[in-house]
């Protein structure tokens, strides 16, 4: 991550001018092959998403390895890339302190890859370094769409924090439109202004430095007037007043507040100022995984065929026909309980318990015996047949709030 | 119509400002009658049930029909006129609809409505008192503002008569003729016998809730993707679901925003949501890029919410729809476009002999009846290819132009290939997504709408790393919440089916498969060779030319070859 920063720093911003286009910043219509200078994100999985300027002749640091960032360029989006490690252990390089290249050890390719994908916003809020707490895409896609936002929109944005909203609000605006972000903290605004550069959301985004409470939005953005407004303030009622000034009649307003008392004074000074149909709403995605649990049928509730996978102690079908079934069947048992196989071997702790489930195979006499005197030994649970059924299941960890959203109309004078 | 018994004449209309607001006027039964039978304002998305406050309607515009005489006039809520006047594709502008909210409860305006003023009221207290305490302090709601100055009640000896007496319907339609909503609601209030003994809440709650059923004014909203599917689904009660079963609230939202949808993309969409989801990216394209909206067989996209949107002609340009399975034939045959390009030509000879033999029948200067009605016949089927109506989409698009744009948007899909594909229809998930991939440009995202999770967990199960990352399925939790001094809480009902939505993204299936080295296997032999390779340059052209053959990246031997 680290290295991901550096590249963005070292990149002077608006290094061209930025074109007149027809196209939003983000639309991948020209983005077939990654170029240098491109802003490409490294996928690996869900938990680790990177984003990086490509530039030629520079190494890209990643939790797999080493990116050689020539390899990236002329490559096609969506292709996948493996880093390369040197041979040298990490501690040792970094003991040295020597470079990964030319070093005694060759590169290899180590395993594990990423796919490279162009920059989305979505992504964006996952490859961003958080200088703040993050609006999440769900959140960012309701206010966009509930501020009516379209292709030429003026919005006005305060704060900015780490630029995650903005992305979406710049997408929605393109190529016309505009995005006015206020922040008040000046080591976040340098920051933001530098990510903007690099996605080269220049001339959508304006980035400034300012106290929206004390200060309002400006006398350009006031006289220019804006179509939608959003604040993620901590008092959103105190820039309210500024809001209105701003806003065109009947443009959208929204706010963005984690509590509830928050909201309630947003809805109060709301109404005293003239906003109608104030709506506050609450999403909250939930994800699904997909996987296999473990169920038991009890003995009564057994088939035919289940009965004779899992064969019941000094059964009714006993004698040497019965064993030489079992035998025969024993490596079809198998594949039919592998799925809860591979399920028992994760549950470490039942170690004991897992053997016993398994249905037991007897490849001589000897053992099949002494299974048969084992399984009479057991208690009668452990005679109930194991299934794998694929389910699909909410993540164990969801997101529990983000915040409310309060949408109005501002007042129609 | 049925909304509080009122008919707007939406002639009324013309002239308003987004945003501005208007009285319902009570009309006449017959009136209304006569009003309906004009078709000024067409009741379709209006349930019968009282409790609405949102309505919709259209205007029509003048098609050139018998109706154009009757109404010339048209309404304009948009201020689009000029994008009306020059319309060169009246097939859009048929209809422009007026959309009408009544907010009463919301509106600014204290003299319309008590119960605003006292909400007003309540929150100011409420906030001076805050405000007094600063912004830091964090004090809870001071309840003291709402409830000191009234006396306790509860709803201890609340009696719920069963019969108790109502206005008949005849009464009702006399007093919403004579009266404001105001004293309306105050007799309403009179004659129900348990209002005294309601707590001050439900006082309130009741004057509310009949104040909105009663009322007469409106506002003009913008229509845009959320107001719209808003208006249609208030009017099914926010928990219903009407058109494809799509929560259009907050699912439309994130459709339009995983699919990266902005100006200039170029989205492949099959839809079954009746022309929302269509119209939705069409505004956000706002004329750059395009839309292939794609359809199957012989079928049609149906697209009839489309024209709620007021689509400008631009906006319309960038629509292509588009028949998928005439261009998947085409695109798995040897011979690529061969099924469309033979329906074109097809077309085009067909025209000639049309052509041919209508200018035989002008040579022949036969006069007689049934020449001219063979030459009635050849126009007809003429004009059915579509060679005779020019530059303009009448009704459906002709025969010619659907076979010319779907030529055109093979070689679109097959060049360029779709920035995003968005799949929200009745079609079979799993095939049509397998099907439609190869449309997809790698790394471009893709969104699956179902309403069952089932169709999504088994295309998710197909769907492995080599055809797509990040994939993730997820529905989503909306809650309204209402906002009230002391009286906040969630909404008491909500909508609790959004439907599914699975995104990721596109892998590129031509990557360097042989390349990628698959580590548990070649991880110790590529690290062999490497290290054997740097000792011994022979070796190394070995190693080099059996990296070639089996999986070893061309990265490594060209390392290894360097390094010697």
């Amino acid at each position: 991550m680290a290295a991901v920063e550096k590249n963005l720093t070292l990149e002077a911003p608006a290094s061209e001018e930025p074109a007149h286009r027809e196209s939003g910043p983000f639309a991948c219509d020209d983005k077939d092959i990654i170029k240098d200078g491109d802003l490409v994100v490294v996928f690996e999985n869900h938990t680790s998403i990177t984003k990086v300027k490509v530039k030629r002749g520079e190494t890209f640091e990643h939790r797999l390895g080493t990116f050689d960032l020539d390899h990236f360029v002329g490559k096609r989006y969506g292709s996948r890339v493996q880093p390369m490690r040197n041979n040298m252990n990490q501690r040792k390089r970094a003991r040295t302190g020597r470079a990964s290249r030319g070093e005694s050890g060759a590169l290899v390719q180590v395993g594990g890859y990423a796919t490279l994908l162009p920059l989305t916003p979505e992504l964006w809020c996952d490859a961003v370094s958080r200088r703040t707490a993050i609006m999440f895409p769900l959140d960012n896609a309701m206010v966009v769409s509930h501020l009516h936002l379209k292709p030429g929109s003026v919005v006005v944005e305060s704060g900015t924090g780490s630029g995650c909203l903005t992305n979406f609000l710049a997408r929605a605006v393109a190529p016309h439109g505009r995005v006015h972000t206020f922040e008040f903290n000046k080591a976040r605004v340098d920051a933001a202004k530098l990510d903007f550069a690099a996605a080269k959301l220049d001339d959508v985004v304006c980035c400034t430095h300012a106290n929206v409470y004390e200060n309002g939005f400006g006398a350009e953005v006031e006289s220019t007037k804006a179509d939608a407004v959003f604040l993620d303030l901590p008092a959103p009622w105190l820039a309210l007043p500024h809001a209105v000034k701003v806003l065109r009649p009947f443009g959208r307003i929204c706010t963005f507040s984690p509590c509830i008392e928050q909201v309630q004074r947003t809805a109060a000074k709301m109404a005293k100022l003239g906003f109608s149909s104030i709506m506050t709403l609450e999403c909250l995605p939930r994800e699904f995984r997909i996987t296999k649990i473990k169920t038991t049928v009890p003995v009564v509730f057994q088939t035919e065929e289940e009965k004779a996978i899992v064969r019941r102690p000094g059964g009714s079908r006993g004698g040497a026909n019965a064993e030489a079934d079992d035998v025969a069947k024993g490596e079809a048992d198998e594949d039919a309980n592998k799925a809860a196989a591979a399920q028992r071997k994760r549950a470490r702790p039942e170690r004991k318990q897992r053997q016993d489930m398994r249905p037991f195979q007897t490849s001589s006499l000897e053992t099949s015996v002494a299974a048969v005197i084992d399984q009479c030994a057991r208690p009668m649970q452990e005679k109930e047949f194991i299934t794998a059924d694929r389910v699909i299941l909410p993540f164990d960890r969801q997101k529990g709030h983000t915040g409310y959203l309060t949408f109005a109309y501002a007042p129609f004078k | 119509m049925p909304v509080n018994q009122c008919t707007i004449m939406t002639e009324g209309l013309i002239g308003l400002r987004i945003g501005e607001c208007f009285d319902l006027k009570p009309l006449e039964p017959e009136a209304r009658l006569q009003a309906f039978a004009k078709s000024i304002f067409m009741p379709r998305f209006v349930a019968e049930k009282e409790k609405k406050f949102t309505i919709m309607g259209k205007v029509y515009k003048d098609k050139g029909g018998p109706q154009q005489k009757k109404q010339k006039k048209q309404g304009e809520d948009t201020g689009t006129s000029a994008d009306a006047e020059t319309d060169p594709h009246p097939k859009w502008a048929l209809y422009r609809p007026v959309r009408c909210a009544n907010t009463v409860g919301l509106l600014p305006d204290a003299s319309m409505d008590e119960l605003t003023l006292r909400r007003t009221q309540l929150l100011e207290a409420l906030n001076e008192v805050e405000d007094d305490l600063g912004m830091t302090r964090t004090k809870p709601a001071d309840e003291e503002a709402s409830t000191s100055n009234a006396k306790m009640r509860t709803n201890e000896h609340l009696i719920d008569i069963a019969g108790r007496k109502q206005p008949s319907a005849e009464e009702m339609g006399l007093m919403r003729a004579t009266m404001t909503e105001q004293e309306i609601v105050d007799q309403l209030q009179k004659a129900n016998e348990n209002f005294g003994e309601k707590t001050e809440y439900s006082q309130e709650k009741f004057r509310r809730e009949k104040m909105l059923k009663h009322s007469r004014k409106m506002r003009v909203l913008p229509t845009n993707a959320i107001t719209i599917a808003a208006t249609l689904w208030s009017s099914i009660a926010e928990t219903g679901m009407k058109f494809a079963n799509f929560r259009a609230r907050d699912v439309l939202p994130q459709i339009l925003a995983m699919a990266n949808v902005q100006a200039g993309s170029r989205p492949l969409l099959v839809e079954s949501t009746e022309g929302l989801l269509t119209g939705a990216i069409l505004e956000r394209l706002a004329g750059h890029g395009r839309l292939y909206c794609g359809h199957f067989d012989t079928g049609w996209s149906d697209l009839r919410m489309l024209h709620f949107f007021n689509p400008s002609p631009t906006e319309i340009a960038t629509l292509r729809e588009v028949n998928l399975s005439e261009v998947l034939q085409d695109f798995s045959g040897e011979e690529p476009l061969t099924t469309l390009q033979t329906k074109l030509e097809r077309l085009y000879e067909h025209k000639g002999k049309l052509e041919q033999r209508l200018a035989a029948l002008d040579d022949s200067n036969a006069d007689d009846a049934t020449v001219s009605a063979q030459r009635a016949d050849l126009k007809k089927n003429l004009r059915a290819i579509g060679f005779t109506i020019r530059g303009t989409r009448n009704k459906l698009p002709t025969k010619e132009a659907d076979a010319r744009e779907n030529v055109e948007v093979y070689s679109e899909l097959k060049n360029a290939q779709a920035t995003s594909l968005i799949l929200a229809s009745k079609y079979d998930i799993k095939r049509s997504f397998f099907g439609l991939l190869k449309f997809l440009k790698p790394g471009a995202p893709f969104v699956v709408f179902s309403e069952a999770v089932d169709p999504l967990v088994q295309l998710r199960e197909q769907a492995n790393n080599k055809v797509a990352v990040g994939m993730a399925i997820q529905e989503t939790f909306c809650r309204e919440q209402q906002v009230l001094p002391s009286r906040t809480h969630p909404l008491m009902s909500m909508s609790g089916r959004s439907g599914f939505l699975l995104s990721g993204h596109k892998v590129d299936p031509d990557a360097e498969e042989g390349q990628l080295v698959h580590v548990k296997v070649n991880k110790l032999a590529a690290y062999k060779e490497a290290v054997k390779s740097e000792r011994d340059p022979r070796a190394a052209k070995d190693a080099a030319r059996r990296a070639t053959q089996t999986s070893v990246p061309a990265e490594v031997s060209a390392a290894t070859s360097s390094s010697e």
